[in-house]
């Protein structure tokens, strides 16, 4: 009998699972000049062994989409995307009256859009966790799935909503009617809202703490950092690139469609043509008589560009700024990359000939693509390369050149230079770096030389540094377990045998997280030393070696009980992530770090006065809850090829000119528009953001 | 170096006196301000009878103790006009206001003539009353403005009450939410429904049903208001009017054209006029006002009837965790209701706090937003001469369309013709527009002109207040135009909010606060 069983002839998994979808959105199929190349597909890896299997929904490891749209008062059924007819036919054709074709293309984009973090990332995407979960269940920490809702919502809005790590979709009625390509416009059906939302919630995956607004900057860069993404990810799609770069000669600087995002939802916003173009600030800064703050009217509406950065506060503007950054810098590289194809082209074509030849645009398609791929992967992972707090834009180009450094150490095409130019150019500061050259933007390594205690533990206060490190790394998991089933089951009891990595993995993760946590808990001689190199307070509150008087930071009662049976209070912190990251670089090179981040938080008062009584202790302001928390905190690196500490990206918990700064920002004194005092505001952090756009 | 005090012809003829009222001495003082707006103005000339001008008279729904409140001021209105009233309460004699002013109908304008309309129709003869030309049942634009304005305010006054009432049900409602986060707050402003008719009955199963045949109290108030003074005028801008107490009044706005009305923010953004109007839910919205039933083939975005699965039905399903095919129609619904309905997956981990039910409300924001300011833009702009030639000014809540329309004419009486730039420049009392929100004060065409050495400006607002409001809270007064106005006034600035003993020094004298109002001597 066991014979017969090799009769049958075994058919391998196909390696991609192909899924029907608009190039860029439904509008684009209607026009002449673009339906040609809007109806493509898009390739995802096959579920591996150690993935769930892809249910209907489509739900699977990452995502679960659940159609429900309660203005309408109505469920969608769930498609199935492993029934036989839609598996021979790449998923369900294109349709904008097909709630399962909407399905199965917000789950497509979705995971392309995940997969391609997951290459730049050398790691698992993994999901925020829910902040009003008890303690102890998994999901504080992380959510198995995101949760997708393409029809929830009836306005010209999509957001991501980190309360309940999930994305709501919205849709409305063209205000054109029945004049326009289709009276419903649906934001699940455009690749560049699908990105960009999916984005939102991968960067809160990865720094639960980047959705407060604590600085202009914060959540600008959120807006910003999901218009990359879209955008570097049009030039993934070959044949439209191709058919793009040939009616533009070759130029990506013309407004366009790889250059624009969400054309159908501006168009039916009202605008001529994107939602917004990547090169919007790019153009020549016009002139305006002066009229700046307050509610200064030009009565006209004309499109007039904010002048500077210094002078534009709502998100997505100032988040333009960063685009445009960036896409100029994606640009120039492309320029650089194919200025010599272009000089082979023009020797061998007549003079007057006015198109690109068909092999010409090819090869500048595939420069472009490889351009885009590079520049997306250096921006996602400089996410890194950041404090976990309080992101400047300034400080996201030295996370830029440093992750680029650390994989790539000379830099033969520029890349870094093109960056900063750019950066530069759109008034993006750094301060606190004394000059723009991409070697003094690298993040300084740990400076020793005012913790010498650490030669305690070696020849000198690196080694020693590194001893004491040691000793910890010594304890963490580096890798999941592959021991028997049950050791890694623990998690998900959907396993069924099988084992999933990706619940492995966030196993480890929390074990480590444990242990990191309860070794900077620990009492230790040098104590004082970490104090100083990440920024937080660490030491005890009845600890002698305290010279500074604590700050106000919530505390956690530890440690061992001394004989009267009191327990010592130390400072709360959170471990927020220690992540293992594999990254090959273009030459094969390769690093493997260990990247932690960790945050504290410290009472913040509207009221100076206030912030200086409750600095110093004063009880009844302890007892009331603060007007505002400030954080702090550290992300550390370690090369895990020799287990060194090789640097600690802080922002000082103790700053108190930074918290004044945030201070003044929550106030509206820079500004004009104070955070909301309720704590329901930040609830919904996005959709405020998008909604307040209109 | 010493400074004449200024000692004047001003002052031997007479005194121009504005009072603010805060009524900050009803008991319990769960507020330390006021949120409305609610002026009288008395201008004193030698033996001469006062004369009294009372512009406004209202205060946000949903401040504490509102009814005491606006009954305390309604009592000194009286009394300061003239009237007295018995031991009992009762009026023996009608105070006598020679002019009414009502620059607009949010309910923090004229709630007072509902809560305290016994004291105030009971005991104030209305001499004259004035509104803006938007109040006008003779003036075919206005009625068209109002008829819009009333239909989205009833709309969105009911749906203000649709949630309140969701909220407290046990059953799920796709209506359930938080209201102050859907309508951030806004539906404060229009105030309260009635019934039109007076024949509803008072319980109806049908939230719909009961909404069609309602109204906002505040257009009751206006209609009120308009039945019980002697003479009533509406105004138009461009006019220059007489006063009572040999003033004279310059009619700044509301502006005719449909543009400037309906322009409520500095434009910033490309195409931001036309961004607002959210048809897919509007039409919900007003179906709802209207009493209608769903209509299927306006209101549902897909076309084919199987593709909708109504809630009540997945909700019904049972979710046995045997597997389900979803190949079935049965299996469908169970599916759903499984992986929206039940509160936990299938490993038993919570995820009841992420379904949406009535996260599309937060759509009505924007709407309410809108008309919020359409309606404040319809405030009626007076500027009051002075004797000696400056000016007071009283925007209401005037929103930027409304601040720039001012400089769109002339200002002609028997003898002269003055820009808004030139009454700009005499202004020397500012009543600041909007509780000093930041698009109801601008900039380069507004606070920038008002360059008059001795301005002073009143801010009617409960800075703490504003903060609960809505979800974000509600900047009254915004930042940096706080700052812009006490530069402007060199610090003369006095607000609703301010302690009882609080430091008038800059006032010299002139500044009279007691825990019932603050009361400046402008002359």
């Amino acid at each position: 009998m066991t014979d017969i069983q090799q009769l049958v002839p075994r058919v391998p998994k196909p390696p991609m699972r192909r899924l029907r979808v608009y190039a860029f959105d439904p509008q684009s199929s209607v026009e002449l000049k673009t339906a040609v190349i809007n109806d493509t597909v898009i390739e995802l890896p096959w579920e591996t062994r150690w993935e769930d299997q892809l249910e209907p929904g489509p739900i699977n490891d990452y995502l679960e989409v659940i159609d429900y749209d309660p203005s309408s008062d109505l469920f969608y059924a769930p498609v199935d995307l492993n029934a036989p007819f839609l598996l021979a036919q790449d998923g369900l054709p294109p349709s904008e009256g097909c709630p399962q074709f909407h399905q199965q293309m917000v789950f497509a984009v979705a995971m392309r859009t995940i997969r391609n973090f997951e290459r730049a990332l050398g790691r698992v995407v993994l999901w925020a966790g829910d902040r009003n979960a008890s303690q102890d269940t998994p999901d504080r920490s992380f959510t198995r799935r995101l949760r997708i809702y393409p029809h929830g919502l009836r306005e010209k809005n999509a957001y991501y909503s980190p309360s309940k790590r999930a994305l709501l979709f919205g849709y409305f009625k063209h205000p054109e009617g029945d004049t326009a390509s289709s009276s419903w416009v649906f934001t699940c059906l455009s690749q560049d809202i699908v990105a960009h939302e999916t984005t939102h919630a991968i960067l809160h995956g990865m720094q639960q703490r980047s959705i407060e607004s604590s600085n202009l900057d914060s959540l600008a860069f959120h807006e910003a950092f999901a218009d990359i993404i879209a955008l570097l990810q049009h030039f993934s799609l070959t044949n439209v690139v191709r058919h793009q770069l040939a009616q533009s000669k070759g130029s990506l600087r013309e407004p366009g469609l790889l250059n624009g995002l969400a054309l159908q939802f501006g168009h039916a916003t009202g605008r001529r043509g994107a939602l917004r173009y990547a090169l919007q600030y790019l153009g020549a800064p016009v002139k305006s008589a002066g009229a700046t703050s307050l509610a200064d009217a030009k009565c006209d509406g004309e499109i007039k560009p904010p002048k500077k950065l210094s002078e534009t506060f709502e998100a997505h503007a100032r988040g333009g700024f960063l685009v445009a950054a960036i896409f100029d810098a994606f640009v120039t590289i492309y320029e650089h990359r194919t200025a010599d194809l272009f000089r082979l082209a023009r020797s061998s074509t007549a003079p007057d000939q006015d198109y690109l030849s068909a092999e010409l645009v090819d090869r500048l398609a595939a420069e472009a693509g490889r351009a885009a791929d590079q520049v997306l992967r250096m921006c996602v992972r400089a996410l890194d390369y950041t404090p976990p707090v309080d992101l400047h834009f300034g400080e996201y180009l030295r996370a830029i050149i440093t992750a680029d450094t650390d994989l790539v150490t000379n830099d033969p095409m520029r890349y870094r230079i093109a960056f900063v130019e750019a950066f530069r150019k759109r008034g993006i500061t750094v301060p606190g770096c004394i000059s723009m050259a991409p070697d003094s933007l690298l993040w300084d390594e740990p400076d020793l030389s005012e913790t010498p205690e650490f030669g305690v533990a070696g020849g000198n206060p690196e080694e020693g540094l590194s001893n004491v490190f040691s000793e910890l790394l010594a304890s963490l998991k580096l890798s999941i377990s592959l021991g028997p089933m049950h050791a890694s089951s623990v998690h998900g009891a959907s396993g069924g045998g099988r084992r999933n990595l990706r619940e492995a993995a966030v196993g480890v993760i929390q074990r480590n997280q444990l242990l990191i946590h309860e070794w900077f808990k620990e009492d230790s001689a040098f104590d004082e030393g970490w104090e100083k190199l990440v920024g937080m307070r660490l030491l005890a509150f009845d600890d002698p070696r305290r010279k500074a008087p604590l700050t106000n930071v919530p505390t956690l009662w530890t440690g061992k009980a001394n004989e009267n049976g009191e327990y010592s209070k130390v400072p709360k912190f959170e471990v927020h992530s220690a992540r293992i990251a594999r990254r090959a670089g273009p030459e094969g090179q390769e690093t493997h770090q260990l990247i932690i981040q960790m945050t504290q938080k410290r009472r913040g008062y509207d009221d100076p006065i206030d912030q200086e009584k409750a600095d110093a202790g004063n009880p009844d302001l302890l007892a009331r809850d603060p007007d505002f928390w400030f954080r702090g905190g550290a992300t550390i690196h370690i090369d895990l090829r020799d287990g060194k500490l090789i640097r600690i990206i802080r922002k000082n918990v103790c700053d108190d000119k930074r918290l004044a700064a945030q201070r003044d920002f929550r106030t509206g004194k820079i500004s004009g528009q104070a955070i909301g005092s309720r704590a329901s505001a930040n609830l919904e952090p996005f959709a405020f953001l998008h909604r307040s756009q209109e | 170096m010493t400074r004449q005090k200024k000692v004047g012809p001003a002052n031997a003829t007479g005194q121009i006196i504005v009072r603010m009222y805060r009524a900050l001495g009803a008991q319990g003082r769960e507020y330390a301000g006021y949120l409305g707006d609610c002026f009288l103005i008395r201008v004193l000339d030698g033996d001469k009878p006062p004369a009294h001008i009372l512009i406004d008279f209202g205060i946000l729904m949903g401040s504490a103790q509102a009814e005491e409140r606006m009954r305390q001021i309604a009592t000194d209105i009286v009394k300061t006009t003239g009237g007295t009233f018995a031991a009992d309460g009762s009026v023996v004699k009608k105070g006598s206001l020679d002019l009414l002013v009502i620059t607009h109908e949010h309910w923090d304008h004229i709630s007072g003539f509902s809560q305290a309309q016994d004291i105030i129709f009971g005991g104030l003869t209305i001499n004259k009353l004035w509104m803006a030309w938007t109040e006008d049942d003779n003036d075919d634009f206005a009625n068209q403005l109002r008829q819009d304005r009333d239909k989205r305010g009833v709309a969105l006054a009911a749906l203000s009450e649709i949630i309140q009432r969701a909220a407290e049900s046990p059953t799920p409602s796709p209506f359930a939410a938080d209201r102050q986060v859907a309508l951030s707050g806004l539906d404060a402003f229009l105030g309260p429904l009635v019934a039109s008719s007076g024949a509803e009955p008072a319980s109806s199963a049908l939230a719909a049903a009961q909404v069609k045949a309602k109204r906002l109290k505040g257009r009751d108030i206006m209609e009120k208001v308009k039945a019980e003074a002697l003479s009533k005028e509406f105004l138009s801008p461009g006019q220059v009017v007489a006063a009572p107490g040999t003033l004279k009044a310059f009619v700044l706005g509301p502006p005719r054209k449909w543009d400037r009305l309906k322009k409520d923010k500095p434009s910033s953004g490309p195409a931001k006029e036309t961004y607002l109007d959210n048809r897919a839910f509007e039409d919900i919205l007003f179906r709802l006002v209207d009493g209608e039933p769903h209509d299927p083939d306006n209101d549902l975005p897909f076309a084919s009837r199987s593709h909708r699965i109504r809630t009540d039905q997945v909700r019904a399903a049972d979710n046995a965790s045997s597997a389900i095919d979803v190949c079935t129609d049965n299996g469908v619904l169970r599916w759903l209701n499984e992986h929206y309905c039940s509160g936990t997956d299938r490993d038993g981990r919570d995820q009841s706090r992420r379904t949406i039910d009535s996260d599309w409300l937060g759509a009505a924001g924007p709407l309410a937003l809108q008309l919020d300011s359409d309606t404040n833009n319809t405030s009626l702009v007076l500027a009051f001469e002075l004797p000696d030639g400056t000016f007071m000014l009283f925007p209401g809540d005037a929103q930027v369309g409304n601040w720039l329309s001012w400089h769109d004419q002339n200002y002609k009486d028997e003898t002269r013709e003055l820009s808004a730039t030139q009454i700009l420049g005499r202004v020397r009392f500012y009543k600041v527009g909007h509780h000093g929100s930041d698009n109801a004060t601008i900039k380069e065409k507004g606070l920038d002109l008002m360059t008059h050495r001795e301005l002073v400006a009143a801010i009617s607002t409960d800075e703490a207040f504003g903060k609960q409001q809505g979800a974000k809270g509600w900047q009254m007064p915004n930042p940096l135009l706080k700052e812009a106005i006490l530069a402007a006034t060199k610090g003369r600035t006095f607000r609703n909010d301010d302690a009882l003993n609080a430091d008038y020094t800059p006032f010299k004298q002139s500044l009279n606060s007691t825990d019932l109002y603050l009361e400046y001597t402008v002359i």
